[in-house]
């Protein structure tokens, strides 16, 4: 049965570090929430099942697929997706890394990829090879050949080692 | 368009199922949002079940045994340590689907998952037309003769759990029961083929109850897959061993993706019963035949019918030598390689 008026709900969901106050559709995506209700279209909807990577973003420090998750199971948490990576015009060092390494191609998949590795990096700032493919399985790149990918995480820790920075 | 209740307790949770039939459990939403998405299944409402304090963390219980909530999301089941002495519990969690989806997939979501097959999981315009059980058909593409749906059931957590003799708890209007974790999935039946678990529609998994880790023993799980992450398991075996001195005193092992339900195989549990550990190996050997009866020929695209039963003797063996492994649960994951992949002779 097709209903006309959906079944709105309040949601509060700090998005970026600014806290935000919604009356949304009950039965709406994360990912959706972000791209359509806060115009953050740096986050991808790719196959809306799980199985590529593309809508990857932070949620209270994970990483996880915004197109199978609604919105009001974020309520109450703290969403950071790729637009709050950089600072400013200043990029991130994974962002610069992934620049640097040919890492991006046609650059749909990057922004999961950033979140992905930004989630793993506050985690675990040296992680093993293996941990990195771990974190970074759940995501597809149908340019690269993935190479370029590890290469640019591999020199993100080190930049960011060097400078005494944290993801 | 769905309505999403969010109930903000646990009795509330059950008394909106209880009055209304046609509301829908969500957890973590990987199971079951993707289908949504998918078009392939379709609600007005779904209940979304937050953590409740009913549901979340872990706890010893007065006798002993250790519960661990539903709302556990399966990567965090690698970082509480009374789960450690768990093994195959951890390895199991801790090899599902991928990273992104084991920090939002509850455990007692994977235990609930619906059943998949490549007819109905492919998309909706090949569901649309061929209408199979879980269309509301009265076909089952894999076994046209069956009278009931026979989708593959592949959780990694459920065969631990059977292999490990570990109980659930559910809550509904009339308060908490607990149900074997080989019951659980007793209640196939072709009226209502979808999510064919013992639960009433008013019930909600609590938690999972886990027989205390020194009755456990030591565990191991492997599961076989083409693709290190993403892959859902062709065959997974799931072994428990207690020892006594040198000697097996208690042993469970079930085979996940092996059929509608985990397959439990009590005929290897007891010959392995009795045995030293070292005798396992050579012991597991023998069981190939014995292994291949508890395995159903279902068919996917990556297997026909009958390579996954072939194989069930070969997963034995791979948990065997995974529990004498030095690096037991350690290993990233468990895959076939060109030459395992091969046929057996
Ligand atoms: C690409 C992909 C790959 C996957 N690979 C694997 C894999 O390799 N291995 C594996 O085991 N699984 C796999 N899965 C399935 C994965 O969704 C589950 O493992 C996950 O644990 C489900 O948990 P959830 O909380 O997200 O479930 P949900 O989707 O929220 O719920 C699943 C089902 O259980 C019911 N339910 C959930 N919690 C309760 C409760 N407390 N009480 C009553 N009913 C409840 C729901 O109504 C629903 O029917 C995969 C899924 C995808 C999309
Ligand atoms: S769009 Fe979410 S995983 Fe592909
Ligand atoms: S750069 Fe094109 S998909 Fe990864």
């Amino acid at each position: 049965m097709t209903r006309l008026k959906p079944n709105l709900t309040e949601v509060t969901i700090t998005v970026n570090g600014e806290v935000h106050q919604d009356l949304i559709p009950s039965d709406l995506l994360l990912v959706d929430y972000l791209r359509q209700y806060k115009a953050l279209t740096g986050t991808k909807k790719g196959c809306g099942s799980a199985e590529c990577g593309a809508c990857t973003v932070i949620l209270n420090g994970r990483a996880v697929y915004s197109c199978v998750m609604l919105a009001v199971q974020a309520d109450g948490m703290s969403v950071e997706t790729i637009e709050g990576v950089s600072d400013g015009d200043t990029l991130h060092p994974i962002q610069e890394a992934f620049l640097d390494a040919g890492a991006v191609q046609c650059g749909y998949c990057t922004p999961g990829f950033i979140m992905s590795t930004k989630a793993l990096l506050e985690k675990n700032p040296e992680p093993e090879e293996c941990e990195i493919k771990e974190a970074l399985g759940g995501n597809l790149c149908r340019c690269t050949g993935y190479q370029q990918i590890l290469d640019a995480v591999h020199l993100a820790v080190d930049r960011m080692k060097e400078e005494g920075q944290q993801a | 368009m769905m309505d999403v209740y969010s109930p903000k307790t646990l009795e509330e949770a059950i008394r909106l199922l209880d009055a209304d039939p046609g509301l829908k459990v969500v957890a973590g939403g990987t199971d079951l949002i993707p289908r949504l998405n998918q078009r392939l299944e379709s609600y007005d409402k779904l209940c979304y079940i937050r953590p409740y304090p009913e549901t979340s963390g872990v706890r010893t219980e007065e006798d002993g045994r250790l519960f661990v909530g539903a709302s556990v999301r399966l990567n965090e089941t690698a970082e509480i340590p009374e789960l450690a002495p768990y093994t195959a519990l951890v390895s199991a969690a801790t090899h599902v689907a991928s990273y992104q989806i084991r920090n939002q997939a509850t455990i007692g979501g994977n235990i609930l998952q619906e059943n998949r097959c490549m007819f109905f999981n492919n998309q909706v315009h090949w569901s649309d037309v061929n209408h199979c059980f879980k269309w509301g058909g009265n076909k089952c593409y894999q076994f046209p003769q069956s009278k009931v749906c026979m989708a593959l059931f592949q959780s990694d957590v459920a065969p631990v759990l059977i292999a490990y003799g570990a109980s659930v708890r559910v809550r509904g209007p009339e308060g908490e029961r607990e149900i074997p974790a080989e019951k659980l999935y007793n209640s196939w039946n072709a009226k209502d083929p979808k999510n064919q678990k013992s639960l009433a529609h008013n019930e909600i998994l609590t938690g999972i109850l886990l027989p205390p880790a020194e009755e456990v023993g030591r565990s191991s799980y492997v599961r076989w897959t083409l693709r290190g992450t993403f892959d859902f398991p062709l065959l997974s075996c799931a072994l428990a061993v207690r020892t006594e001195g040198d000697a097996v005193t208690r042993c469970g092992i079930c085979f996940g993706a092996a059929g509608i339900r985990p397959q439990a195989f009590p005929a290897g549990a007891d010959a392995f019963t009795g045995l030293a550990l070292s005798e396992l190996p050579a012991a597991a050997k023998g069981l190939h035949a014995e292994a291949a009866k508890r395995i159903q020929p279902f068919r996917d695209t990556h297997l026909d019918g009958n390579v996954r039963r072939e194989k069930a003797g070969w997963l034995l063996e791979a948990a065997v030598a995974e529990l004498l492994s030095p690096d037991n649960g350690k290993h990233t994951w468990f895959r076939g390689s060109a030459e395992l992949m091969a046929p057996v002779e």
